[in-house]
């Protein structure tokens, strides 16, 4: 290159690199700003130096002298702290169990909460990893944040160890309890031994429950924060089976969601995400993608993901599903006579004025719907405002769409689902009425879920309640004797969270601490006590039949999953859903303001609140650790005159708290939304005291649904302030937007896929030899599909898990110091009220040109033989240049010793459980490290070691997977040798519309993204 | 102290040789704390005078028969109680310590052997790659057949592991000088080295810092 070409080319790369053309943008004061504000933003990108900005909280001002003093004391520490090394001791096994290896893992099959179904690494009998099992036909290897984060769960030293009487807080023994509790049954008045679980998903289980109650004439109810009773009584009332049937999205071309966010929370988020990603196969070339049609109140993943996207309020459920009923059956859809007669009158016109809707998008969804017989499916919330109706509606229009049986598994009932809140209002009522004389509350916590006071009161007129429980949790505190429950890695088990679809659950640890499993005490209980190993065999010996149970028992055991379904054929009767359809007729669009509650990925209903890696993993929408907010729009915070980091007091009739203010752009202005699960006032010292409760909002329907959306509230400005720990606005974009994601429309992309490449990769000149770098052997690369992935975060929990990632806590966050080594960047585009939302997976790119590599003054972060950017934490010095010079800011540094204290409020000494919990194969880091991904080399490592033991080089696909690959329920993640053209890696890779990051920048990243590509058509 | 001083010439003299005197006392500190060969002969004594001379040398069991697992795993590992009673069930029964690990065995109490080769954290060594790769124990270990109590034979610090990584024929050097130790042994005149090393070690080893770093 003439030295001419090379000034025009450096000036071409320049001139992109500043430019404004601003399609991405990624909060409402970015968006909004000026070119001048802009570049004002940019200097302040860094954060301010911590001394700066709350003086006296890190060091005081050091005088010289006391300077010189530490200096001189330190190095005299250092100069006599040189001796012999401490007594390190081997202590081995007296009888090594067989199959075990030191340092090899050895993996369990079991079946985790929500029957999914997961693979236990366990090293020298300590579980240190849940993966999920790939033969489990429900969740197929995808597993969820929850899922992933259950490790912690496990280890937490804050967990009930024992039995415990609450009042004196003194140790009980079980046989002790045991006692009590047989007295107190034996006196019990008739129907007054009342049991009080989430759903029970365990056959087994059920059956001690059976005849527990059988003995003592106890009730069961079931109670759960989550409601899904409406979507039953639905089926029960049209086909006479009260049941949650499964939702199969593979096979649905068009999927319709009203307020339903089935890819983060709605019943089985996990299979869901599965089966719609499976549809999503564009950029390999499928190009029969589905269609998903979002009416959303609050921003959710679904809605991120949706091809169109309508903002709506919870008030608006019905009335849109009637109107696509009525649009449906006017264009043909044959629709019972007396369901449509409820629709009478409605038209997409009048809804589309009515509500400030896209006419024209949902004309084009009525279109697709009609010509997609037998491949449409609607789903709805269940906890909106009319929510039976809604359900009724709904499964009108599914049944009309010809879904049941293609796409709604009538047969596969959803167990984990059924819970009941009348029954739950019968027992306190019972109880206020001194009806109850023995209550045994079990996985749930209604002293802070359920909206009313009235349950506290009644815990308070029963002789003896006894609650099983991981933590002191708000209901635990009020009974007499509080139990600490096994965790699911502790104890024996089965599931059936699907009807027909099995799975044992096997431990893959003694208990850690003096507790046990709800089956083994009501066992205990029972007086029929035994090994519940042995209950477990028995009960599927008998179940199953099997003339060789032994070999029947390994096999399940071994695999993790069997399947038994049955078919079932039911006939929809029409008139008791007409009837009370016809009751709860549409009422007219009001302007009052509604809030919404939902359900976080991270925190959920709130009962692991105390668990820090959820707690510290961003919401997937705002980015916001550590707490709940309210989130409302731009014009409506504009409307109040907030100011910066505004608190807002919502308030209803009977409830109001204060929440920090988040502006969500693709809200209504007549919404605010506010996650659950926060607020807990009893748990440990993490989740304690965290946000803001908001279950105290929630009220219920006549027919005893929970509505958790669309309550009348008013809101007001307060003077309070409070700055969200947010991870979305870490890091400036500087105007690169144009290299950092690339989308398209599936028409353009059928054309030419590569179409949205803007300009050519320019040949510009590098200053590295690049003929120098040559890999001979493997070269590890990674491919993403922005197509695929829908944001739920799976991969970030995975990740902690796996690398020993520490939680810094809230403050730290503030600052910049999350130190989670892949995140999950989040893009907005087109305009703030109907905003385009896309997710990017940001992790090392382990760059041939690696920016961070010609920096470092001590070589501490160099490449491999194969391809990876190595970082080795002992040689780091902390100089920070590299992180400076990454142009993708995935390098972390540790400012402390995060890894010593847990989100700064558990001491991690090495007799706490927690060190347990550790993966050995990768070092915990220390104070001054920089630290990010590393293509979890340790995987690498060992896979590679294991197969040329065996003589072979070459690594097969898939033998290597990354912790988030594994993790990914939507299979976004291809991990593997760019060298091998067999690879599914590298086939990725060569595709034309892969792209690199920023790319102009001549880094040569080992990751290939493919586009986004939505289907707008 | 007043402001002027600050500039004196006597206070900058002060800093400096505050500053070299500091660095000197730094370096010493780091060679005696990180020194090339600190650990080499480090042998403690062991709660059971277990010999690897009598074991090794003089009965001529295999190493891979207690630790078997080096051959697939990255440790090689002590072996449990269960694997010296196959032998002392019956052998030696008489001594006291064999009595005491009888008694232990029978307790089901483990032995809490001393570690001798002790790796840092943030170093992964992988046992089953170096067998594969057909280096015989001695190369790394030393002559244990002949060690009463064993002691860390090698330096085990990270020149003492490039030196073999980085060069072409330094295992091959090693493996002379112990195949001539054998011989040795054996009061005999070792064969021709090429006869002896049928089948050369595989040296592709890599230097890149994850290969034991991360």
């Amino acid at each position: 290159m003439s030295s001419l070409e090379k000034e025009a080319a450096r000036k071409e790369q320049e001139s992109i690199l500043t430019s404004e053309a601003r399609s991405f943008w990624q909060s409402i004061g970015e968006q909004a700003s000026s070119k001048e504000e802009l570049d004002q933003q940019r200097g302040q990108e860094f954060f301010k130096l911590p001394k700066e900005a709350q003086p006296g909280e890190v060091c005081e001002d050091l005088s010289r002298r006391d300077f010189f003093k530490w200096v001189g004391g330190a190095s005299a520490l250092f100069a006599t702290g040189c001796q012999q090394r401490p007594k390190r001791h081997l202590i081995p096994y007296v009888h090594k169990p067989e199959g075990l290896t030191y340092g090899v893992p050895v993996w369990f099959s079991s079946v985790g909460p929500q029957g999914l179904g997961v693979l236990i690494k366990t090293r020298e009998g300590r579980p240190i990893k849940l993966e999920g099992n790939p033969d489990h036909e429900l969740n197929r290897g995808g597993l969820d944040v929850g899922a992933q984060a259950e490790m912690l769960n496990l280890y937490n030293p804050q967990r009930l160890q024992t039995p415990i009487d609450v009042k004196t807080g003194q140790r009980l023994a079980w046989k002790d309890v045991a006692v009590k509790v047989s007295e107190a049954l034996q006196s019990a008045q008739p129907q007054g031994v009342r049991i009080l679980s989430a759903p029970v998903a365990s056959p087994s289980l059920q059956s001690v429950i059976d005849s527990f109650q059988e003995r003592f004439k106890a009730e069961h109810v079931i109670y759960s924060a989550s409601d899904y009773s409406a979507l039953a009584r639905a089926y029960e009332v049209v086909f006479g089976e009260t049941k949650i049937p499964y939702f199969d999205f593979s096979n649905a071309d068009v999927v319709v969601s009203v307020d339903a966010d089935f890819l983060g929370t709605w019943l089985r988020p996990v299979d869901f995400t599965k089966q719609f990603s499976s549809r999503r196969r564009v950029n390999e070339g499928d190009l029969n993608a589905n269609q998903l049609f979002c009416f959303e109140s609050a921003m959710t993943l679904t809605g991120a993901a949706a091809d169109h996207r309508f903002a709506i309020k919870p008030s608006h459920q019905l009335y849109i599903v009637l109107t696509l009923i009525e649009e449906l059956a006017r264009r043909g859809l044959r629709m019972d006579a007396s369901i449509r007669e409820t629709s009478k009158g409605l038209s997409a016109k009048k809804l589309c004025e009515d509500l400030n809707l896209n006419q024209e998008v949902f004309e084009k969804l009525v279109k697709k719907l009609i010509s997609s017989p037998g491949r449409g499916l609607v789903v709805a919330g269940t906890v909106g405002p009319q929510s039976i109706e809604l359900q009724l509606a709904v499964l009108a229009l599914n049944e009309a769409l010809g879904a049941h049986n293609k796409i709604i598994r009538l047969n596969q009932g959803i167990k984990t689902a059924s819970s009941s809140r009348s029954d739950f209002d019968r027992l306190v009522t019972d109880a206020l009425a001194g009806k109850v004389d023995f209550l045994l509350i079990q996985g749930c916590n209604p002293a802070y879920s359920s909206y009313s006071g009235d349950f506290k009161a009644a815990l308070g007129k029963i002789p003896l309640v006894i609650s099983l429980a991981y933590e002191l949790d708000e209901t635990a505190a009020l009974s007499h004797i509080a139990l600490g429950e096994s965790h699911f890695l502790e104890s024996w088990g089965d599931d059936e969270s699907v009807e027909g679809f099995f799975a044992i659950q096997q431990p893959a640890i003694e208990p850690l601490f003096d507790t046990r499993s709800f089956g083994e005490i009501l066992l205990d209980w029972t007086g029929k006590s035994q090994d519940y190993r042995l209950f477990v065999q028995n009960f599927w010996r008998q179940r199953s039949g099997a003339t060789n149970f032994e070999s029947w028992w390994k096999e399940k055991l071994q695999k993790g999953f069997w399947k038994e379904t049955k078919s079932l054929s039911l006939k929809p009767k029409w008139s008791g859903a007409a009837a009370l359809l016809n009751q709860g007729s549409l009422k007219e669009p009001g302007a009052d303001l509604e809030l919404v509650t939902y359900f976080s990925v991270a925190m959920g209903d709130g009962r692991y609140a105390n668990n820090a890696w959820r707690q510290e993993l961003p919401d997937p929408i705002t980015k916001v650790t550590w707490s709940n907010f309210a989130a409302i729009s731009s014009s409506l915070a504009a409307k109040l005159n907030l100011g910066k980091d505004p608190v807002i007091k919502i308030s209803t009739l009977n409830n109001q708290i204060e929440l920090p203010v988040f502006i969500q752009p693709g809200l209504r202005d007549d919404v605010v939304a506010v996650a659950l699960g926060y607020g807990r006032e009893k748990s440990g010292s993490i989740g304690q005291a965290v946000g803001q409760n908001a279950y105290p909002f929630l009220s219920q329907s006549a027919s005893g649904q929970v509505i958790s959306m669309g309550m009348p509230v008013q809101i007001s400005k307060t003077n309070k302030k409070y700055s969200l720990a947010s991870t979305q606005t870490h890091f400036h974009l500087h105007g690169r937007d144009f290299d950092i994601l690339q989308r398209l429309d599936l028409e353009e992309f059928k054309k030419n896929p590569a179409a949205a490449k803007k300009g050519q990769k320019i040949d510009t000149f590098s200053i590295y030899n690049e003929k120098e770098f040559v890999y001979p052997g493997n070269k590890w690369g990674m491919a993403i599909d922005l197509n695929k992935c829908t944001g739920c975060q799976a991969c970030i929990v995975a990740c902690y898990s796996e690398n020993n990632i520490a939680v810094v806590g809230e403050d730290q966050v503030r600052k910049g110091r999350h130190l989670a080594w892949l995140r999950l960047d989040l893009y907005y585009s087109g305009d703030e009220k109907s905003p385009e939302v896309d997710f990017e997976p940001m992790l090392c790119q382990h760059c041939d040109n690696a920016p961070c590599e010609t920096v470092c003054p001590v070589l501490a972060t160099v490449h491999s033989h194969d391809g990876l950017n190595d970082m080795s934490y002992n040689r780091c010095v902390g100089t920070r240049y590299c992180a400076n010079n990454c142009p993708y800011k995935v390098r972390r540094f540790n400012y402390f010793f995060y890894s010593n204290r847990l989100a700064d409020k558990i001491e991690v000494t090495d007799e706490s459980p927690l060190s347990l919990m550790l993966n050995p194969d990768v070092t915990v880091r220390s104070r001054g490290v920089m630290e990010k991904c590393t293509f979890c080399v340790q995987r690498i490592r060992k896979t590679v070691a294991d197969l040329s033991a065996d003589g072979i080089n070459k690594v097969p696909d898939g033998a290597i997977k990354t912790a988030c690959q594994q993790s990914c329920p939507a299979d976004a993640i291809e991990f593997g040798n760019l060298n091998d053209p067999e690879h599914r890696v590298t086939k990725l890779s060569e595709k034309s519309q892969g792209f690199k990051v920023l790319e102009v920048l001549n880094t040569r990243p080992s990751i290939s993204y493919l586009p986004r590509v939505r289907n707008k058509g | 102290m007043s402001e002027e001083s600050f500039e004196s010439k006597q206070f900058q003299k002060f800093v400096l040789f505050g500053l070299a005197g500091f660095v000197v006392v730094l370096l010493v500190a780091l060679y005696l704390g990180f020194g090339p060969r600190w650990y080499q002969g480090y042998g403690p004594v062991q709660p059971i005078p277990f010999s690897h001379k009598v074991h090794a040398g003089q009965y001529e069991i295999p190493c891979l028969y207690c630790h078997a697992q080096a051959e697939y795993a990255a440790f090689a590992a002590v072996p449990g109680l269960e694997t010296c009673m196959n032998c002392h069930q019956a052998v030696k029964t008489d001594s006291p310590w064999i009595q005491l690990m009888q008694e232990a065995y029978q307790n089901n109490e483990a032995i809490a052997w001393v570690k001798v080769h002790v790796l840092p954290d943030f170093v992964h060594f992988n046992h089953q790659k170096h067998v594969a790769a057909g280096i015989d124990c001695q190369i790394c270990h030393g002559p244990v057949e002949e060690m009463d109590v064993v002691y860390q034979w090698s330096a085990l610090n990270m020149g003492w592991c490039m030196d073999c990584h980085r060069s072409d024929n330094y295992l091959t050097e090693q493996r002379r000088e112990l195949e001539e130790r054998k011989w040795a042994m054996m009061d005999r005149e070792p064969p021709p080295f090429n006869d002896i090393l049928g089948h050369p070690p595989i040296q592709n080893a890599n230097v890149s810092c994850s290969t034991c770093h991360y």
